[in-house]
């Protein structure tokens, strides 16, 4: 035995030495200020800027890409903050991240991608964390997966250095277009950069198969603790193309159900409320253009004031309640 | 958890030490960490699976010890007969409800008469296929005598749950696998170094070979509307190495992680596509599922005996319950008939059990005669993974329609050139070692050890470039 271990340790040995010298040599991606993930920052920035009430927007880019948050904030009378960013931050990230900015009085509307990953990317989430390091604590700590991180990010820089290359993992920044920079937001948190800017979605709808969401459990963890700090939650469904929707009814349908069975948030409104023509989306299946983006702010709008309107009518019932 | 995982190898090296440090050579507590050990490595997919693998775990326990103490053959086949429905009921249910619902369904409304019923949203348990398949063959092995029933509970426990090879197999045998939890483990440092030599070698397929093959195969079928013939042509043969390379993969570091604590399984795959013919692929393929079927199944529907058409019908009831096995898909079925249809002209001409031994046995390179016969069984088996691979029989056809259309000699619009070079790199070393239990087994008669070492760091060195960051799951799990 023992001489199987000494010789196990030879052998791994220079393989750990290699590794964590290159680990130390090559340098990390750090993603600069200007990568779409910075834009982060400025959502933060705006909302501390921001007074109670606030009507916030938590999900991935639909939001990014798929509201007016000044057009609302003037309907509603109420400040928007829009959080929506990167679907590849994952479900316990971006939940994480409204635990540590709800306040009392706040009302945070959820609109998350179909199947939504709670985990999502670990490549996203560290150059998240690198640039804001405030969002450290908006996910569970694990060595584990940080250490993977970090392997995975030198096995990538020592692709890029012997074939000279951009791997797509190690330069996520790079990856995306000059659309998906920090510079693409508005200050309300909105990308408006692309809506001079030429479509490139092509419809090609892909089939989805149903399986069950492993998210809503920790959507009602959070529902409960907001509760508890007096901050209202809400479920949208998010947008979504025509030609996708047909194709996938059936799985979609069967995902529906499990939230509507099992989801404690509140929904408020149908998951073919926000399904558009192909051509009113930009780059993907969850990116609005100029045109659907409008559209779908409208339909927000009259959403919220819908609710509104019961919220007041609910309480001034309630206020005077026949003994 | 997966084999190729940060938390796999984490998992490994603290089983290892409790099991050699820790337990002190205690037989009862090495049998009781492995089920320990067994249950976290399953519960880690789903912890609510673990009560279905131990409720399957004590009804054939149960069984067994009954069919001990019962001589009556009336009241021993009822409990045979318990067994195996508990066990096939288990994976009728999870595997198959809605395959069946669904079918009954169509087959109604084809003649007019609409059913409503929904269908389940059902889990599929992770490795169900292979664990009921090795409990079922304990208790049909107790019937027929051919294994005394245990009495130590941990021990049959160990045996089910056995982390290596419970959620992809092998499907062992308990005349061969059982016993070895009642024997005395040692530590061998030459076991334990082949075991590790035969992980690494199950890594680099999984993780080189399948994982990148796959990227592809991807691409290719789930858009098999904008290629042409020749691309699907590729496709084809990618997917023939994913799954060699991820089903082999698996079963090597099954195999290699039991020789690390003194256990050896049976061997799974011995170079199938090598093989000069299908009957040979089948004896080369999946071995463990191939002989529980033979088993279990042909030679109790009578086997050879009898006359042609008894013969055929067999092998055909073979091959499409293996099919099915795989998968509740029609796809599954029809590749399962198309290896029956294969099959058949070598049993109707005696030709089914000529080449028992490998392809060039002491020789270097096979003969031109070889070559051909290697090449062609090649092409007929890529063929029939067309139907296992598509997602349904209407996409099957798709793709083979444009395999035999005019696109064929068009240039393949996917080239993954460095793809086809790992693969060549692969059948090269798999060649050479064709004659061993693996391909890197006694490579000391080739190569002399700081060779040996050097091309141990080459794998290492290409698994770490290109190992896919999408962790792709192995694909027989979800069998």
């Amino acid at each position: 035995m023992r001489k199987f271990i000494t010789h196990l340790m030879f052998f791994i040995l220079p393989l750990l030495i290699a590794l964590t010298v290159l680990m130390l040599v090559i340098p990390r991606n750090n993603g600069d200020n200007t990568n779409y993930l910075a834009a982060i920052i400025d959502k933060h920035k705006r909302l501390e800027s921001t007074s109670v009430p606030r009507l916030i927007f938590a999900g991935g880019s639909n939001l990014a890409f798929g509201m007016d948050s000044k057009l609302i904030e003037e309907e509603m009378k109420t400040s928007v903050v829009n959080l929506g960013l990167d679907a590849g931050l994952g479900l316990e990230f971006m939940l994480g991240e409204l635990e540590s900015s709800i306040k009392a009085g706040d009302t945070v509307y959820l609109s998350l991608e179909y199947w939504l990953s709670i985990y999502g990317s670990i490549i996203h989430k560290d150059i998240a964390k690198r640039l804001f390091p405030e969002s450290r604590n908006y996910c569970s700590k694990s060595i584990i997966h940080d250490l993977g991180v970090r392997i995975n990010e030198t096995r990538n820089s020592f692709l890029d250095l012997i074939l000279k290359n951009s791997s797509s993992e190690s330069t996520v920044d790079t990856a995306y277009t000059s659309i998906y920079s920090r510079k693409a937001f508005n200050q309300y948190g909105d990308v408006t950069v692309h809506f001079n800017k030429a479509p490139t979605f092509v419809s090609n709808p892909t089939e989805l198969k149903y399986v069950s969401w492993n998210g809503i459990e920790l959507i009602n963890e959070f529902y409960n603790h907001a509760k508890s700090k007096n901050v209202t939650v809400y479920f949208l469904y998010p947008c979504f193309p025509e030609s996708e929707f047909k194709l996938n009814k059936s799985a979609l349908k069967q995902l529906v159900r499990e939230i509507r069975n099992n989801l404690e948030v509140p929904i408020l409104n149908d998951y073919n409320d926000f399904v558009y023509h192909d051509s009113l989306f930009f780059d993907n299946k969850y990116h609005l253009n100029k045109l659907g983006r409008e559209l779908r702010t409208q339909k927000i709008i009259s959403i919220l004031k819908r609710k509104r309107k019961c919220t007041t009518r609910n309480r001034v019932k309630g206020k005077f309640k026949v003994r | 958890m997966f084999f190729n995982s940060i938390d796999f190898a984490i998992f490994l090296p603290i089983v290892f030490i409790l099991y050699w440090f820790v337990t002190n050579n205690n037989l009862k507590l090495q049998n009781l960490l492995i089920v320990g050990a067994s249950y976290l490595f399953y519960g880690w997919w789903d912890w609510r699976f673990l009560s279905l693998i131990f409720f399957s775990t004590l009804v054939d326990y149960s069984i067994g010890l009954a069919l001990l103490k019962q001589e009556n053959p009336h009241k021993r086949k009822i409990l045979l007969w318990m067994s195996i429905l508990v066990n096939l009921g288990f994976l009728g249910f999870f595997k198959y409800y809605n395959f069946f619902l669904d079918n009954l369904i169509t087959a109604f409304s084809f003649f007019g008469t609409e059913i409503s019923a929904s269908s389940l949203n059902i889990i599929l348990p992770v490795g169900i296929s292979f664990y009921t398949f090795q409990t079922l063959s304990y208790c049909v092995d107790v019937y027929r005598r051919k294994l005394e029933p245990t009495k130590d509970f941990i021990a049959f426990t160990a045996f089910v749950s056995f982390f290596p090879q419970l959620v992809a197999g092998p499907i062992e045998r308990a005349t061969h696998l059982l016993p070895q939890f009642y024997t005395q483990r040692k530590f061998d440092y030459h076991v334990a170094v082949d075991g590790l030599r035969q992980i690494l070698w199950g890594l680099f397929k999984k993780m080189v070979i399948a994982d990148n093959c796959a990227e592809w195969t991807n691409v290719i079928y789930d858009n098999s509307t904008d290629y042409s013939g020749s691309t699907m042509v590729v496709g084809a043969v990618l997917f023939s190495f994913q799954i060699y390379g991820d089903f082999s993969g698996y079963s090597d570091i099954a195999s290699g992680t039991s020789r690390l604590f003194g256990f050896s399984l049976m061997r799974n795959f011995a170079f199938p596509y090598f093989s000069r013919d299908i009957a040979e692929f089948w004896r080369r393929w999946h071995i463990s599922l191939s002989t529980w079927f033979r088993d279990y199944l042909y030679i109790p529907l009578g086997g050879s005996k009898g006359g042609m058409s008894n013969k055929i019908r067999n092998i055909f009831i073979i091959f499409i319950v293996s099919g099915f096995w795989h998968g509740a898909n029609w796809t599954f079925i029809i590749w399962g008939a198309l290896n029956a249809i294969y099959f058949i002209p070598l049993l109707l001409s005696n030709r089914n059990r000529t080449n028992l031994d490998i392809a060039a046995a002491g020789k270097y390179l096979p003969t031109v005669k070889e070559f051909i016969q290697i090449a062609g069984t090649f092409v007929l088996t890529a063929f029939a993974w067309i139907f296992f691979r598509a997602e349904n029989v209407a996409h099957a056809l798709d793709i083979i329609s444009k395999i035999l259309s005019r696109s064929l000699f068009s240039l393949p619009e996917k080239r993954p050139t460095y793809l086809f070079i790992l693969i060549v790199f692969f059948i090269l070393i798999e060649w050479l070692g064709r004659e061993q239990q693996y391909a890197l087994h006694n490579l000391n008669r080739y190569l002399n050890k700081p060779l040996r070492i050097t091309l141990y760091y080459i794998i290492i060195i290409l698994i770490f470039v290109f190992y896919m960051t999408k962790n792709q799951k192995f694909m027989y799990f979800q069998f």
